[in-house]
């Protein structure tokens, strides 16, 4: 212990008595988590500036390349659930295909069996798939570890492998054609094959998806869950049940990745039983460690990575599997916070070099902005 | 019936000697080697090339060796290194891992399935008196259970299995004793990349090779490693026969549930007694 | 306040704790001592409700707690500390004081940080502080909420003596100041006799003497049993 311990007077106890004559003196906890948290604003700001910067890329980008964006989009909701799952409770789950899945086939099959307006159909999938996370968390939340990645895993598998048995509803590997009727959010939900018309909503879904995740992990619950998983004992210990909250939070990622698998199925209109595989989850999770699980900015900037570099990578034998290894494997040794990890450090190396050259503002200045929102964001 | 048996009994075997290094590497390093799979796989296909161009036996001699050999590359350039970080960072190590390995085996050898010939000795069958039956899968059951007993033997008497049972146990500890902690480590892994690469070879003429072997046999060991227990080596070796067991006679009775078995198993042995696989070391 | 009965806990065969008896004053230190395996822990344990006993009942306030859960017990006002320092290794001091706080309903945080002198730790992690501050951290855990019984399983565990007088007789005032009941096991006798106005003495998961501190200290027994052994 250092000095401060043998400092400890009969001063010391007067200040721990509720003070109401005046404010204890040094520094507070309110004071420093509102010190810590001085980033917020920046990040909402950057938030608001990347959301409707986004809303533009239509008119920036080529069709070809805003077909791959939406791919990336929807990986990246998938991913941005497993990496959210991982960041605020350290539970790693391999099984999240099956509710991606389950979403797509729930939509699917609500959409050729039952006569409901296209919002409805939408809502009775996404209902599907979180039920479906809901009742797995509920049997598997308490597992510790890496047994529950196994079990999460053996649940996948089984879906899995009654979907393939469910081959009357999911036409299995073949795959499932969909045709969805009826208006949804002012335009026909046909139109939403065309890139340019799903653009809006596609972004809408993932810049929402961010801000919700985001606005969890910062309030109460984010902070407790986060507690949970640093030490779960202790939390029980300070008067907390830590089991509802767990299968909450699990939920919360099931919702998200049913959506993902409604997304998929309104850009696509196609499902196969490969939705359901644990690769599906394996991809996702790959992702969203490659892009950084400590921020919502991360698995879906993974998501884009990968697009990229599988659609870089197809017209030369397409080794995208050997290269994406490869850069999972460097990640996880160099910097397992990922590339939004690498982004910071390339930023605090720029701002003091721009600290050392102070005297020349003139061009760094606008890179220095946008830098810092993006790295506000990426907190 | 006694064929069904024997066959259950051929396939146990291989999981037997896969979920061995499996739960090798698990015990000592704390790992979840989602590579191991992947190594399998590739073991079978490098013994293809061997034993097209030389002989199986020769395949069966070098394909382990080559193997250990890269385990212990993988052990010292890289799982040392996140020892101390969470298990999870592990995994996806080992991940990654299987990523590189499909992408290679799909670039040398392709995507359409192979076959290896057993070597002419072992090419027919054999009466058993009761049944006549492929001779090759004999001798992966005598191999397997050679090589298995050879392993609880040298676990139980040597110095070196002493020093992995006791690092096993406890890391900090057996450290403190004065035992090589990190060569033990490389020591394991390499055994455990070995084992797989034997069991690769091993079903090499007697399964179909596909990309997709490693996947589908891995997800069954894992299903042997926690059934039997992780970190155990007994455990998993009696599941393993079981699970053969179990596998085969339930592919004939009935099938459309088989599919479900082995998954069904793992669940509920997770839910029951997760300690079997968490132990003390994996809890998060 | 506290009281035990018969309470008894067996890991298979083995009687970590044996039919104690004991009963704990409102507002008074309470300290429990023993040597190595004497079952100090395990008592604290299952008053805390991190284990159920096999046999035996915890009383509190007169209500029976012997099967209450863990975090019920927090807000009926049993807390904890961990021999083992139980801290949240990733969020800042002032994060878990904070989520902790809001969870028992603690106005004023800021008090106990004073009081634990951990004002300049608050925007660093666990790992970014020394040893005896984890310590407080954690005793200040337990101090949130201002519980009506504190079982504290050896706070000075790894402090040196000066250390560990400072840090009990600051403990000893403000339990004493703020009317909470404390279970004190410590291994430190020195601590031990200076702040605790009762002792209980366990040997081997039994009560082998019970008492004031002087008298506790003359007990043939308890030199036998305890300073017999930790001296050989």
């Amino acid at each position: 212990m250092t000095s401060s311990t043998t400092e400890m007077t009969a001063g010391d106890l007067a200040g721990a008595q509720p003070a109401d004559d005046l404010p204890t003196p040094g520094p507070t906890v309110a004071g420093t988590l509102r010190h810590a948290r001085r980033s917020a604003r920046w990040q909402a700001v950057g938030w608001l500036v990347l959301a409707i910067a986004g809303l533009g890329a239509p008119w920036v980008i080529s069709l070809y390349q805003l077909q791959l964006a939406q791919q990336a989009i929807v990986m990246g909701v998938l991913a941005l659930s497993i990496g959210w799952l991982l960041r605020q409770t350290g539970q790693l789950s391999f099984g999240h295909a099956a509710f991606y899945g389950i979403a797509g086939y729930g939509t699917a099959y609500v959409a050729e069996h039952a006569d409901l307006p296209i919002g409805l159909t939408l809502l009775t999938g996404i209902a599907c798939g979180t039920l479906a996370a809901l009742v797995v968390g509920l049997i598997t939340i308490r597992v510790p570890g890496i047994a529950f990645a196994m079990l999460t895993l053996a649940i996948g598998m089984l879906v899995w492998v009654a979907g393939g048995q469910l081959h009357s509803i999911t036409r299995g590997a073949d795959g499932l054609n969909v045709q969805l009727e009826g208006s949804l959010l002012g335009k026909d939900v046909v139109m939403y094959g065309n890139p340019v018309e799903a653009w809006p909503v596609v972004w809408g879904v993932l810049m929402i998806s961010m801000a919700v995740l985001w606005i969890l992990s910062r309030s109460t619950w984010g902070r407790r869950l986060a507690s949970i998983r640093d030490n779960e004992e202790r939390m029980r210990f300070s008067g907390y049940a830590t089991y509802w909250p767990r299968v909450l939070a699990f939920t919360v990622s099931g919702v998200l990745a049913s959506v993902a698998g409604s997304l998929n199925l309104v850009t696509t209109s196609f499902i196969s039983l490969n939705a359901l595989f644990w690769s599906t989850s394996g991809l996702a999770l790959i992702v969203a460690v490659i892009g950084g699980v400590r921020s919502v900015l991360g698995p879906p900037l993974g998501a884009v990575l990968f697009i990229l570099l599988q659609n870089y990578l197809a017209g030369s034998g397409n080794h995208y599997q050997a290269v994406l290894g490869v850069v999972l494997i460097v990640m996880v040794l160099v910097a397992p916070g990922g590339f939004v990890e690498i982004l910071e450090r390339g930023f605090a190396a720029l701002t003091s070099r721009i600290r050392i050259r102070r005297g020349v503002p003139g061009s760094s200045t606008p890179t220095h902005q946008t830098r810092g929102a993006r790295r506000a964001e990426a907190r | 019936m006694f064929v069904q048996v024997l066959n259950g009994l051929a396939f146990g075997v291989l999981l037997l000697v896969l979920s061995s290094g499996l739960a090798l590497i698990f015990g000592l390093r704390g790992v979840v080697n989602f590579a191991h799979g992947a190594i399998y796989m590739l073991a079978a296909y490098v013994a293809l090339s061997i034993s097209d161009r030389t002989s199986f036996w020769i395949a069966l001699l070098t394909v382990p060796i080559l193997l250990a050999l890269a385990g212990l590359l993988i052990d010292r350039y890289g799982l040392r290194f996140l020892v101390g970080r969470t298990p999870l960072d592990m995994v996806l190590l080992t991940f990654g891992i299987t990523f590189v390995v499909a992408d290679v085996v799909q670039t040398v050898w392709g995507t359409e399935a192979r076959t290896i010939d057993p070597p002419a000795v072992l090419a027919g069958t054999t009466d058993l008196g009761f049944a006549t039956y492929p001779t090759y899968r004999l001798f992966v059951i005598a191999i397997g259970l050679l090589v298995c007993a050879g392993l609880m033997a040298w676990l139980k008497l040597s110095r070196t299995g002493l020093f992995v049972r006791a690092s096993g146990d406890d890391r900090v500890t057996a450290g403190a004793m004065g035992v090589n902690v990190d060569r033990v480590s490389a020591t394991v892994v390499a055994l455990g990349f070995g084992l797989a690469g034997l069991a690769g070879v091993l079903a090499g003429p007697y399964l179909t090779l596909s990309p997709a072997m490693g996947t589908e046999i891995l997800i069954t060991t894992f299903i042997v490693v926690v059934v039997g227990g992780l970190g155990s080596i007994g455990g998993p070796m009696i599941a393993a026969l079981l699970i053969g067991l179990v596998n085969a006679l339930a592919t004939v009775q009935a099938p459309t549930l088989a599919a479900y078995v082995p998954y069904l198993l793992m669940l509920v042995v997770l839910l029951l007694r997760p300690q079997g696989i968490a132990g003390r070391r994996t809890a998060l | 306040m506290l009281k035990l009965d018969d309470l008894t806990f067996a890991y298979g065969s083995v009687k970590a704790v044996n039919q104690v008896s004991l009963e704990v004053e409102k507002g008074s230190i309470h300290g429990l001592i023993g040597p190595n395996g004497a079952g100090k822990s395990t008592c604290i344990d299952l008053i805390s409700g991190r284990l159920r006993p096999t046999a035996g009942t915890v009383h509190f306030g007169g209500l029976d707690i012997t099967r209450m859960a863990g975090p019920r017990r927090r807000h009926i006002g049993i807390a904890r500390s961990f021999q083992r320092i139980s801290v949240y290794p990733e969020l800042t001091v002032a994060d878990q004081l904070d989520v902790a706080a809001h969870l028992v309903g603690e106005k004023d945080v800021d008090a106990v940080v004073a009081a634990l002198s951990l004002e300049q730790c608050l925007p660093h992690t666990p790992a970014e502080i020394g040893y005896g501050e984890q310590r407080r951290v954690d005793i200040a855990l337990a101090l949130l909420g201002a519980p009506a019984l504190v079982l504290l399983d050896e706070p000075a565990a790894g402090l040196s003596r000066e250390e560990s007088i400072a840090l009990a007789d600051h403990l000893a005032a403000l339990v004493r100041e703020r009317g909470m009941t404390v279970v004190l096991v410590e291994h430190h006798l020195e601590v031990v006799y200076r702040v605790c106005d009762r002792l209980t003495v366990l040997a081997q998961g039994a009560v082998i003497a019970d008492g004031e501190p002087q008298q506790v200290r003359r007990d043939p027994q308890v030199m036998e049993a305890y300073l017999g052994r930790s001296a050989a």
